[in-house]
């Protein structure tokens, strides 16, 4: 059974759309590699609403300069448009590589959301931690579901980044050490261990559902 | 031409004929062909001078009548000197790389040219492989992800201890949509608004100044961010460099090695390896799209490319010494500004016009450049803006591209400013007279700029050697054009009819495109003669076939007078009318007809009316002619009594205009008749202009004149008194036809010269003009005698007129 067989989507989850774009293009090779579908999640974190009520919180813009006068009205308007950015930039990617695709948006916590969402042989593409940057290197972890090894070498071929192995990861245990926000870990984990995964973790995460 | 005998008939002997030479050959095949143009040293002087000369504004102006050969002679000297010259530089335009407007004109050896356009070629199809290679390498890539690597794992480590530090102070750093957000934290989760309301004061105060801390942390991480994204950037683009620059400098090294004795050459290839490595991007372009189509695409031309055109060489004039020597000359049929000084070409490009140093094109001077440029002078002076464009690029030595639009401002759009050419050439322009001396009036240029003129002569006078070259010269032009050779007596009327041209017995004419039309119509004839020389049958069929072809309005005019709507008398006498001839020029037609003049006279207060004058149909000479007839007989007769004359003077049914004064002789004639009250012999017909003093003076046409009134007189049936006085100084240009001269050979008509006024009234009137005698008085029976009878008579009446009384008051 190829990867082909096996994966039925490949669903690109981010919390806003600078995520979302930082990890289009891993996406849209694993979709076309996998010949999936290509379904993009926009998540309003439950964190960012909360957020925009909390009188002590703070934000700054990425540009570094502080944002005043926060409230839901307008961390709602920000997420509409990183929506509509999101979907037209999905579009766009789908098209030139002739795949189908999806999007929709999706309320809660990125882990709950995704329980949600997800069903088995979809390919799970989502980030953890604060930033990201250029790929570096694509992990494959101990234990991953077999089929991940091919989608995980053909993605280092195509971003000419090393492939390494991990041992296999533990959520209370030290592996993700080595793990930068330029990795990408494929492996494999149950839904009740997400939230834990992501906490704990600051990469793109691939996986099997 | 012996001295002629006046108020005598002239002899056929007087007259010029083909019997008049003897050549001394069968045909012209046994003659050596003439490489000159005889008759034409001065021009071909002149000509040699310009051609050889090396100093500027010793251009030329060959000058004179189409025909005469200036353009066969201009280019033939042209090219004897053109072949003793070097072959000139070849001239090339490239781009600026730091002005794109100001192409950069590059001078070469000859041939050259073309050999640095085909390695820059090279240079770019070699770069547009090796550089994608080059950036597709491993080491590059390793290199490049150093470079980034080293700037995010900067980042990324100090985003990760903020992290940490946040949340080792209950704090928790958020990723939205607008942007970082820090807030107090429980567990996993935002710390909820009314749980943080609830907490002690004390503790929403350390919460609050960690965010503080945080959020400043924070503020100065991301706007450290460009900083380290501009320092990433610039490592990289100088990893770009160095890579490229070992491409481009590998892909160079020929280039500049084999132009290397050419500083303007190897500076504009280090100017092109600065853009190639600051531009190396441009090498990475690639052909994917719709634009790619279906086959793979050619991988040789990337020259072709549109990013690469500014890599171009613009080859303007080249010069290749395997197939060519000596200095260009360059004919420029029309001259045109654009054809001129060159022109910039524009492309549309999504409506707008565009134009890049590629589309520059070459003009005839930058073709000519170091040679000759041969321009028609009415042409280049018809063309606008074309003589000025000319002028300054003489006066300043170089040739600057622009356009008629540019030059009146009309253009808008993103143009060039190419930098002039040197240059260095003769130009010969070939023109009529009547522009030379316009432009030598009105031009103060033009004698600076065009210091030399080669004047063609129309005519070369006849003697025994320069027949014999003329007969060279109508072989060699027979041999030329692949006619049959030419019979000696077929070149004998081939002479003869140089001399009809020229109007001069005793002078050839120039005209050789005329005689070569003649020369091959005859050849024609001959060949449907089947004869293998032109004789001089055919030449007198070629002759007799183009006077009928031109002859509609002769024919017509003398139908006219045949059938007696043209008044025209051929015979018997009448007082006060006569015979006048005028010569009609209607493009290429020239014929001459009688016309009838008659005066009418009486008393009166000394007024010649001169009636074309007065009708406005009489020109300035006309009208000049007429008034030398009233000083004629105001100093001839009774020039101590007062003019009291009154006399009109008329050209019979001419409603068109009149110009010349060659019936002023006829016209005097019939006023003297008038005057004497003596008929006038209307077998005869009179030209000639008269002088104040009563001397015949010479005229224009005499031949088609005699030939017009001997015409009316044959088709009523020649008398044998029929003839033309002539004025005597025109019977050296007498070169009749040959029916004309049969008739006066048999006695059937006459050409009369005279020398004066006296002549001529005596041989119309038949009796003595009459001379002054001892008593100051003339004959009283002579032709003069009568005329100062009557004007004193007109005298006397006036002043009895003047006496009479005055009976005014009887008839109030």
């Amino acid at each position: 059974m190829t990867p082909a067989d096996s994966t039925r989507r490949v669903i690109l989850t981010a919390t806003c759309f600078a995520e979302a774009e930082a990890m289009l293009a891993l996406a849209e090779g694993l979709a076309a590699e996998a010949g999936a579908m290509l379904q993009g999640v926009l998540v309003e974190d439950a964190d960012s609403v909360a957020l925009a009520v909390a009188g002590a919180a703070r934000i700054v813009d990425p540009a570094g300069r502080p944002v005043a006068g926060l409230d839901p009205a307008r961390m709602g308007a920000a997420y509409a448009r990183d929506a509509a950015r999101f979907e037209r930039m999905l579009a766009e990617a789908a098209t030139r590589t002739a795949l189908t695709w999806g999007f929709r948006r999706a309320r809660g916590r990125l882990a709950g959301a995704l329980t949600g969402l997800a069903a088995p042989g979809d390919l799970l593409v989502l980030p953890a931690g604060l930033l990201r940057s250029p790929l570096r290197e694509i992990v494959l972890a101990a234990g991953a579901d077999p089929d991940l090894a091919p989608l995980a070498a053909a993605a280092a071929a195509r971003i000419r980044r090393p492939l390494r192995q991990l041992a296999a990861p533990t959520v209370a245990g030290a592996p993700w050490t080595g793990l930068g926000p330029g990795s990408v870990l494929f492996s494999h984990v149950e839904a009740h261990n997400l939230a834990a995964l992501l906490g704990a973790t600051r990469c793109i995460h691939v996986l099997r559902a | 031409m012996d001295r002629i005998a006046t108020g005598q008939p002239l002899a056929p002997a007087d007259l010029a004929g083909q019997e008049d030479f003897d050549l001394g050959f069968a045909t012209t095949a046994e003659l050596d062909p003439l490489e000159d143009w005889p008759g034409q040293d001065r021009a071909l002087g002149a000509l040699r001078l310009a051609a050889e000369t090396s100093h500027d504004d010793f251009n030329l102006y060959v000058l004179g009548t189409p025909g005469t050969g200036r353009h066969s002679a201009t280019r033939k000297v042209l090219e004897q000197a053109a072949a003793a010259r070097p072959l000139p530089a070849d001239r090339v335009y490239v781009n600026r790389f730091d002005d794109p407007r100001r192409p950069v004109a590059m001078e070469l050896p000859p041939g050259r040219a073309v050999e640095l356009r085909d390695t820059v070629r090279k240079v770019v199809n070699d770069l547009a492989n090796d550089i994608p290679a080059i950036f597709e390498s491993e080491d590059y890539q390793t290199r490049r992800r150093a470079i980034e690597d080293t700037y995010s794992e900067r980042h990324e480590t100090a985003m990760g201890a903020l992290a940490d530090m946040a949340r080792e102070r209950g704090l928790a750093i958020v990723r939205t949509p607008m942007g970082f957000g820090v807030a107090p934290r429980k567990g996993e989760e935002i710390l909820p608004p009314d749980e943080y309301e609830k907490l002690p004061p004390a503790d929403r105060a350390r919460l609050d100044a960690a965010i503080d801390e945080v959020r400043a942390r924070l503020e100065d991480i991301l706007k450290d961010l460009p900083k380290g994204m501009k320092a990433q950037r610039r490592e990289v683009e100088e990893l770009n460099i160095s890579m490229a620059r070992e491409g481009v400098d590998a892909a160079l090294a020929e280039a500049l090695e084999r132009f290397a004795e050419h500083a303007a050459v190897t500076g504009h290839l280090q100017a092109m390896r600065a853009d190639m490595i600051d531009n190396a991007e441009l090498f990475l372009i690639r052909e994917d799209g719709p634009q790619a189509g279906a086959f793979p695409v050619a991988t040789s031309r990337h020259y072709l490319k549109p990013q690469f055109q500014r890599y171009a060489v613009n080859v303007m004039v080249s010069h290749d010494p395997a197939t060519a020597s000596g200095a260009p000359i360059v004919e420029e049929g029309l001259p045109t500004l654009a054809n001129l000084i060159g022109r910039i070409e524009y492309s549309s490009d999504q409506g707008a016009l565009v134009t890049n140093f590629t589309m520059i094109r070459p003009g005839a001077l930058h073709r000519a450049n170091g040679g000759f440029l041969i321009l028609d002078a009415m042409q280049i002076l018809t063309e606008p803006l074309a003589w000025d464009a000319l002028k300054r690029s003489l006066k300043s030595g170089e040739v600057t591209i622009y356009s008629a639009g540019e030059r009146f401002s009309l253009i808008s759009t993103e143009t060039l400013d190419p930098d002039p050419m040197p240059l260095r050439l003769r130009v010969v322009l070939v023109g009529e007279r009547r522009l030379y001396y316009l432009l030598a009036a009105l031009d103060p240029d033009f004698g600076r700029l065009f210091k030399l003129e080669a004047d063609f002569d129309d005519r070369m006078p006849r003697t025994g050697e320069s027949a014999q070259l003329f007969a060279r010269l109508i072989g060699t032009m027979a041999r030329t054009d692949g006619m049959r050779p030419v019979a000696a007596d077929g070149v004998a009327r081939m002479l003869t009819e140089s001399l009809r041209l020229s109007e001069d017995a005793e002078r050839f004419t120039l005209n050789l495109a005329a005689l070569g039309d003649i020369l091959r119509e005859a050849d024609h004839w001959a060949g449907k003669a089947g004869a293998e020389a032109i004789r001089s049958d055919d030449i007198e069929t070629a002759v007799a076939a183009a006077d009928r072809r031109a002859g509609r309005l002769r024919e017509l005019g003398q139908e006219a007078i045949a059938r007696a709507t043209l008044l025209i008398d051929t015979e018997g006498a009448r007082v006060g009318q006569i015979n006048a001839l005028s010569v009609l020029e209607i493009g290429k037609t020239r014929f001459g007809r009688p016309t009838r003049v008659s005066a009418r006279v009486r008393m009166g207060a000394g007024k010649l009316v001169d009636i074309e004058r007065e009708a406005e149909l009489g020109g300035p000479i006309h009208s000049k002619g007429v008034m030398i007839l009233s000083g004629y007989l105001a100093g001839h007769y009774a020039p101590d009594l007062p003019m009291s004359l009154w006399a009109s003077v008329v050209f019979e049914q001419s409603y068109g205009g009149v110009e010349g004064d060659s019936a002023s002789a006829a016209e005097l004639v019939a006023l003297l008749s008038a005057l004497a009250d003596l008929p006038i012999d209307q077998s005869f017909a009179v030209t000639g202009s008269v002088n104040q003093f009563g001397d015949v003076q010479a005229i224009g046409g005499v031949n088609e004149k005699v030939e017009g009134f001997f015409d009316t007189c044959a088709a009523r049936g020649l008398t044998g008194r029929q003839g033309v006085l002539i004025p005597v100084a025109n019977v050296k240009h007498l070169v009749l036809r040959p029916r004309v001269r049969a008739a006066m050979d048999g006695g059937r008509f006459r050409v009369i010269p005279i020398a004066s006024i006296d002549e001529g009234i005596a041989l119309l009137t038949g009796r003595p003009a009459g001379a002054r005698g001892a008593d100051g008085a003339f004959p009283a029976d002579s032709v003069n005698g009568r005329v100062e009878a009557r004007l004193t008579a007109f005298a006397e009446a006036r002043r009895r007129f003047g006496q009479k009384p005055d009976t005014s008051e009887d008839r109030n």
